[in-house]
C-alpha cells in the first residue's frame, strides 16, 4: 500500500501522511474457542474521531485492544505510521503505547495507592520525566478538567465522574497521537458523561489527537466524525462508503467531510 | 523506576500500607524463627565447648597450657546429684605453684576452699545445711566465672582437698590392693566435648533442622506473595499506560525487597530480642547461656541479603502472568488446572525411602544425608501436591454443591487451588514434621521402655557403692557405724550392708550377700526359696529390676560369717521426701569421698529413658515451633486473602448475598485443603516415619501413633479453623457496601 496520501479535502487542506494513520486489516483474534474478530478492517487519519459501535460480544473492545497493540492479532496486520505494530515485541509496543497512544477505560484504569496528581503524571514518570517536570505537566490539566484541588485525593476518594476525568487527563497528558477510549462513559450519569465526552473530544481536537471511542451509546457515537460497526468479529464497512446501520439507513459519510481518501 | 516503586509501597495508602507491614511481620516471624532455629544449633555446638574441660586427663587433646611449664594437679571429678540434676564436683590438688587453672577461676583453690557456679550458690542459700552444705567442708571463696559452666543452672563445685596421695584411700579391692579415683593432669582440655550423638540421634537432629527450616522458607515465600492478584490488578494497569515488562518487574522488586528487607531487619531485631526466651527452653534438659545462641556475621549477612534477593525471585515469578498482557486481570487466562505430576516428588521420596533397606545405604553421616534429602524432598512434595488435592477436592465440592455457598466456594477453589492451599501449607506441612517425629521417636521411646528396667527396689531408695572393683569393698566394721549413723537420720527407714561374695568366680560374677533378715527390710522383694539366712543375688538384678528372675537364692552363711566380709554396696531406704534423700547422700559423699556418689533408683530407671527424653523434648519444642510458623503463615495468609478478596465478596453483597452465606464459603476454602492436606500429611508422615526407620540400621519398629498424636493433630486442625473463624469479623468490615464503589 502507498503509505504517503496526500488527500486534498474540503476542510483546510489538511495533508495526511503515513505518520497518523492507524490500520488494521483483516485483523483475526480468538480466546480459546470463541472467536473475536474474524476478518476485521479498520482505518483512521491524523486527528480523527472514530465511533466503534457494536452490540456486546461483537469484538469492538477486541478490535480495540489488536489496533493499541495490547493484544497481538492471530492473523492479519495493525500498522501505525507505517510500522507494522503485530511484529513489535512486547517492550516495543508498551514503549509506543507510552509515547503515542493514551488509554481511557471505563474501569480500574487508575492506579489506586497514587494521588490524582500522581496518576496523570505517571505516564510521564514512566517515559523518564523528572518528577518536578512531570508534576508540574500534570498540574496543567487540573483547571481545564475541573478537578482544582483534587491533587492529593486517590481513586477511592473521588467520584465516578472526578476518576474519569483523572483518567482522561493521563490519557492524553503526554500529548498523544491516538486515545483509544473504551466506553469511556459507561459508569457515568448522563449529565457527567457527556461532560467527560465534550471535555475528551475538546482536548482531543485542540492537540490534533485522533480518538478511537468504543461505545454502544448512540449518544457517545454522536461526537465522532464518523462510526464504523462492527459486528461479529468484522466490520461492517472498512470503507465506509454509504454503510447501512442495523435498519437499513445509510451512516453518516464522514471521511469525505475529512478528506480521507475513499 | 526505583522511585515510583518506593512510593508505591510507602504512601500507597492504607492498603498499600497493611499490605506492606503483612509481608514484612511475615518474613520477620519467618527470619526470626529462621535464625532461632540456626542458633540454637550453634548452642548445641557451644554446650559441648563447655562441657571440654570436664574431660580434663592425663592427655588432652587440646592442652590450655604447655605443660612442660606447669606442675601436676591432682584431679577428678565427682558425678553427684541433687535431686534429679547432675551435681559435679571438681576436686583439685596443686602439687605446685604452677598447677593448671580449671575455667571461670581466678585461682586454685587451697585444701578446705572451695568455688560454687551460681545456680549451685543459690541452691545452697535455699537449702538445709545437713542437705547440701555439710557436702561442702572448708570455706566458700567464690562464684565460678560463665566459662566454667555448661549451662545457666548447671550445678559445680569446684572443691580444694589435701593431695590425695597424703591420705590413704577409703577402701581397697579384692586383692586389698587400695584404689584410687585420682588423676594428675598439667593442663586443662579446651578441646569440646566429642559429640557422642548416636547415628538415631544426629538423624532426629537433621529431621528437625530440615524439617523447621523448609516450613519457614515456605512461610517467608507466602508472606511475600501476599494479595498477589491485588498487585497484579494494579500492575496491569501501569502496564496499560505504557509501562514495559521490565519498568513493572522493576517496581514489583522494589516492593517485595523493601518489605522482605523490612521484615528481614525485623527479624533480625527479633531474634535478639526473643533470643533470651529461647535460651531459656531447656532444649537438651538445660538451658542455654544468650550469648551460645549466637550466629555469625556471615550468616546473619547472608540471611539479610539472601532473604530480599529470594523475595525479589519468587515475587518476579508471581508476576509471570501479567507480563504477558496489561489486561491482565480483566482477560487473565484461567490458570492451568494443576496436573498429576504434583504428586511425583513426594511419591519419588517415599519410593526412595522404600527402597533403602534393600540397597546398600551408605554407613553413618552419608546416609543420613540420603535420608534426609528424600525427607526434604517429600516435604517439597507435599507442598507440590497440595494444590491438586485442593483441585479434587473442589471439584468435589462443586459436583455435590446444593446451595450457593458451596458452588461458589468449590469454584474459587477449583480456579485457585494453589492460593487456597498456600494459605494452609504451613499447618499441613508441621502436621507432616510432627508426625515423622512422632513416629519415629515414639518407637524409641517404646524400645526403650520395653528394655528400659523398673527395679523391685523403691523409687527412693539410695544404692551406694562401696567398692570400685568386684569383691572389693568396705570394712565391715565401719560399715557397721555407717549404717547405724545412716538409720539414725531423719526419714531413713533401713540401710542394708550386701558383702562381697567369698569366692572369685561370685564376685565377677557381680554377686553379693544380703542377711535373710535385711533382705526382708527391703520392700517389693520377695523372698527367694532356700534354707539359710544368706541369701546371694546379683547385684544389677537387684537394681535393675530382675531380682524375681530366679538369680537371688537363699544359702548358708559363708564360712568365717558375713560380718567378716568387705561391705561392697549399701541399699538405704527412706520415706521418699526429697529432704531425706538429700541427706543420705550428704552422709554417704562425707564418710565415702573416694566412692561413686549415690544415686537414688529413680535416678537409674531414667538414665536409661534420659537420651530418648531430651529428643522427646527436642520433639516437643520442634512441633510448637512447627506449629507456630503454621499459625503465622495461616493468620498471614487469611489476612492477605481477605484483602485480595475485598472486590469479589464486595460485590456479592451488593448483589445481595447474605454475610453469613460469605462467610461458609470463606471456611470451605479453608477447610477442603486444610482436611485434605492434613489428612494426607499425616498418613504419609506416619508412612515416612516407618520407613525412616526401616531405613537406618535400628531395630526399631513403628507403633501404632498414640492417643496423644491424634489430640495433637486435632488441637492443630482445631486452632487452624479457630484462626480462620478469628477473621471472620474482618470479612463483614471489609466487604462493606462502600468497598465496592471505590473500586
Amino acid at each position: 500500500m502507498n503509505l504517503t496520501l496526500t488527500v486534498a479535502g474540503s476542510e483546510g487542506s489538511r495533508s495526511s501522511t503515513a505518520e497518523g494513520i492507524h490500520e488494521g486489516r483483516d485483523l483475526q483474534k480468538s480466546f480459546g474457542q470463541t472467536p473475536a474478530l474474524r476478518g476485521a478492517t479498520f482505518r483512521s487519519g491524523q486527528g480523527e474521531i472514530v465511533a466503534v459501535m457494536g452490540p456486546s460480544g461483537s469484538g469492538k473492545s477486541t478490535l480495540l485492544h489488536c489496533l493499541a497493540g495490547i493484544l497481538v492479532p492471530d492473523a492479519g496486520e495493525v500498522r501505525f505510521a507505517g510500522r507494522r505494530l503485530d511484529q513489535l515485541n512486547e517492550a516495543r509496543r508498551s514503549e509506543l503505547r507510552r509515547r503515542e497512544f493514551g488509554f481511557v477505560f471505563q474501569f480500574g484504569q487508575l492506579v489506586p495507592e497514587l494521588t490524582a496528581e500522581e496518576n496523570i503524571a505517571l505516564p510521564l514518570l514512566l517515559a523518564g520525566w523528572r518528577r518536578p517536570r512531570a508534576f508540574s505537566a500534570a498540574r496543567r490539566w487540573f483547571a481545564p478538567l475541573g478537578l482544582d484541588g483534587l491533587e492529593g485525593r486517590r481513586s477511592g476518594e473521588l467520584s465516578g465522574g472526578q476518576s474519569q476525568r483523572v483518567a482522561l487527563a493521563r490519557g492524553l497528558v503526554a500529548e498523544p497521537r491516538v486515545v483509544f477510549a473504551d466506553e469511556p462513559t459507561g459508569s457515568l450519569d448522563s449529565l457527567t458523561g457527556e461532560h467527560v465526552m465534550e471535555l475528551l473530544v475538546d482536548s482531543a481536537r485542540r492537540l490534533g489527537t485522533t480518538l478511537v471511542i468504543v461505545t454502544h451509546e448512540p449518544r457517545v457515537a454522536a461526537y465522532a466524525d464518523r462510526e464504523v460497526l462492527v459486528r461479529d468479529g468484522r466490520v461492517s464497512d472498512p470503507e465506509f462508503l454509504w454503510a447501512t446501520d442495523d435498519a437499513g439507513t445509510p451512516v453518516r459519510d464522514v471521511p469525505q467531510a475529512h478528506g480521507l481518501p475513499r | 523506576m526505583i522511585a515510583l516503586g518506593l512510593r508505591l509501597s510507602l504512601r500507597g495508602g492504607r492498603e498499600a500500607g497493611a499490605r506492606l507491614v503483612f509481608t514484612a511481620l511475615g518474613v520477620a516471624v519467618g527470619v526470626a524463627l529462621l535464625l532461632l532455629t540456626l542458633s540454637g544449633f550453634r548452642g548445641l555446638e557451644a554446650k559441648d565447648v563447655r562441657e571440654g574441660w570436664l574431660l580434663t586427663n592425663e592427655r588432652n587433646v587440646m592442652p590450655s597450657i604447655d605443660e612442660r611449664t606447669t606442675d601436676p594437679l591432682w584431679w577428678r571429678v565427682v558425678s553427684d546429684s541433687f535431686g534429679e540434676d547432675l551435681l559435679r564436683r571438681v576436686e583439685v590438688a596443686a602439687t605446685g605453684p604452677r598447677s593448671p587453672l580449671p575455667p571461670g577461676v581466678s585461682r586454685l583453690p587451697a585444701a578446705g576452699e572451695y568455688y560454687v557456679s551460681p545456680a549451685l550458690a543459690d541452691l545452697l542459700e535455699r537449702t538445709p545445711d545437713d542437705q547440701l552444705r555439710a557436702r561442702f567442708s572448708g570455706r566458700l571463696i567464690g562464684v565460678l566465672g560463665e566459662a566454667a559452666l555448661t549451662s545457666p543452672t548447671a550445678l559445680t563445685a569446684v572443691v580444694g582437698v589435701h593431695a590425695p596421695g597424703i591420705e590413704p584411700p577409703a577402701f581397697v579391692d579384692h586383692g586389698g590392693a587400695p584404689v584410687s579415683t585420682w588423676i594428675q593432669v598439667r593442663s586443662m582440655e579446651t578441646a569440646p566435648k566429642p559429640s557422642d550423638y548416636s547415628l538415631f540421634f544426629r538423624l532426629v537432629l537433621g529431621l528437625g533442622a530440615v524439617g523447621l527450616l523448609l516450613p519457614v522458607l515456605v512461610f517467608v515465600a507466602t508472606s511475600t506473595r501476599l494479595a498477589g492478584a491485588r498487585r497484579e490488578e494494579r500492575f496491569a494497569a501501569l502496564r496499560l499506560v505504557g509501562a514495559t515488562p521490565r519498568q513493572v518487574n522493576m517496581i514489583a522488586c522494589v516492593e517485595s525487597v523493601l518489605a522482605a528487607f523490612t521484615g528481614t531487619l525485623l527479624g533480625v531485631v527479633g531474634f535478639y530480642v526473643f533470643r533470651p526466651l529461647v535460651a531459656r527452653i531447656p532444649f537438651t534438659g538445660e538451658p542455654f547461656f544468650t550469648s551460645d545462641l549466637s550466629l555469625g556475621w556471615g550468616l546473619i549477612v547472608s540471611v539479610v541479603l539472601g532473604v530480599p534477593l529470594a523475595a525479589a525471585a519468587v515475587g518476579l515469578l508471581a508476576l509471570r502472568r501479567v507480563r504477558i498482557s496489561p489486561l491482565g486481570v480483566s482477560r487473565r487466562v484461567a490458570p492451568r488446572a494443576p496436573r498429576l505430576w504434583r504428586l511425583g516428588p513426594a511419591a519419588a521420596g517415599l519410593a526412595a525411602l522404600a527402597v533403602a533397606p534393600y540397597v546398600a545405604l551408605p554407613e553413618g553421616n552419608a546416609g543420613i544425608a540420603f535420608i534426609l534429602v528424600t525427607f526434604a524432598l517429600i516435604i517439597l512434595g507435599l507442598a507440590a501436591a497440595g494444590p491438586w488435592l485442593t483441585m479434587m477436592g473442589a471439584r468435589l465440592v462443586t459436583r455435590s454443591a446444593g446451595s450457593d455457598w458451596s458452588l461458589l466456594a468449590g469454584r474459587r477453589l477449583s480456579d485457585g487451588p494453589g492460593a487456597a492451599f498456600r494459605g494452609v501449607s504451613g499447618v499441613v506441612l508441621a502436621v507432616f514434621v510432627g508426625s515423622v517425629f512422632v513416629g519415629v521417636i515414639d518407637a524409641a521411646l517404646n524400645e526403650a521402655r520395653a528394655n528400659g528396667t523398673r527395679a523391685s527396689l523403691p523409687a527412693s531408695s539410695v544404692r551406694q557403692w562401696t567398692g570400685e572393683r568386684p569383691g572389693g569393698g568396705m570394712d565391715g566394721a565401719k560399715a557397721a557405724a555407717l549404717v547405724a549413723k545412716l538409720e539414725h537420720l531423719e526419714g531413713v527407714t533401713a540401710a542394708v550392708r550386701l558383702y562381697a561374695p567369698a569366692s572369685r568366680t561370685d564376685a565377677e560374677l557381680g554377686n553379693c550377700l544380703v542377711a535373710l533378715a535385711d533382705w526382708r527390710r527391703m520392700p517389693g522383694l520377695a523372698v527367694p526359696n532356700g534354707d539359710g539366712q544368706i541369701v546371694t543375688v546379683t547385684a544389677n538384678d537387684l537394681f535393675y529390676g530382675a531380682a524375681e528372675s530366679g538369680s537371688a537364692v537363699v544359702g548358708s552363711e559363708p564360712a568365717g560369717g558375713l560380718a567378716g566380709r568387705p561391705v561392697s554396696a549399701l541399699v538405704v531406704l527412706t520415706d521418699g521426701a526429697a529432704s531425706s534423700i538429700e541427706r543420705v547422700r550428704t552422709v554417704l559423699l562425707r564418710e565415702l569421698p573416694d566412692s561413686a556418689p549415690s544415686v537414688t533408683v529413680a535416678q537409674m530407671d531414667a538414665a536409661s529413658l534420659q537420651l530418648v527424653s531430651i529428643m522427646q523434648r527436642m520433639v516437643d519444642v520442634g512441633i510448637i515451633l512447627s506449629l507456630l510458623i503454621a499459625g503465622c503463615s495461616l493468620a498471614v495468609s487469611v489476612a492477605g486473602g481477605l484483602i485480595e478478596r475485598k472486590r469479589p465478596f464486595s460485590l456479592l453483597r451488593l448483589t445481595g448475598m447474605p454475610l453469613g452465606h460469605l462467610r461458609r464459603v470463606v471456611l470451605i476454602e479453608a477447610a477442603v485443603p486444610l482436611l485434605l492436606g492434613t489428612g494426607v500429611s499425616a498418613v504419609v508422615g506416619i508412612l515416612a516415619a516407618g520407613l525412616i526407620l526401616r531405613a537406618i540400621p535400628t531395630r526399631l519398629i513403628l507403633d501404632a501413633p498414640s492417643g496423644s498424636y491424634y489430640a495433637l493433630l486435632a488441637g492443630g486442625v482445631a486452632a487452624a479453623f479457630a484462626i480462620v473463624c478469628a477473621t471472620l469479623p474482618l470479612l463483614g468490615r471489609v466487604t462493606r457496601i462502600e468497598s465496592a464503589r471505590t473500586e
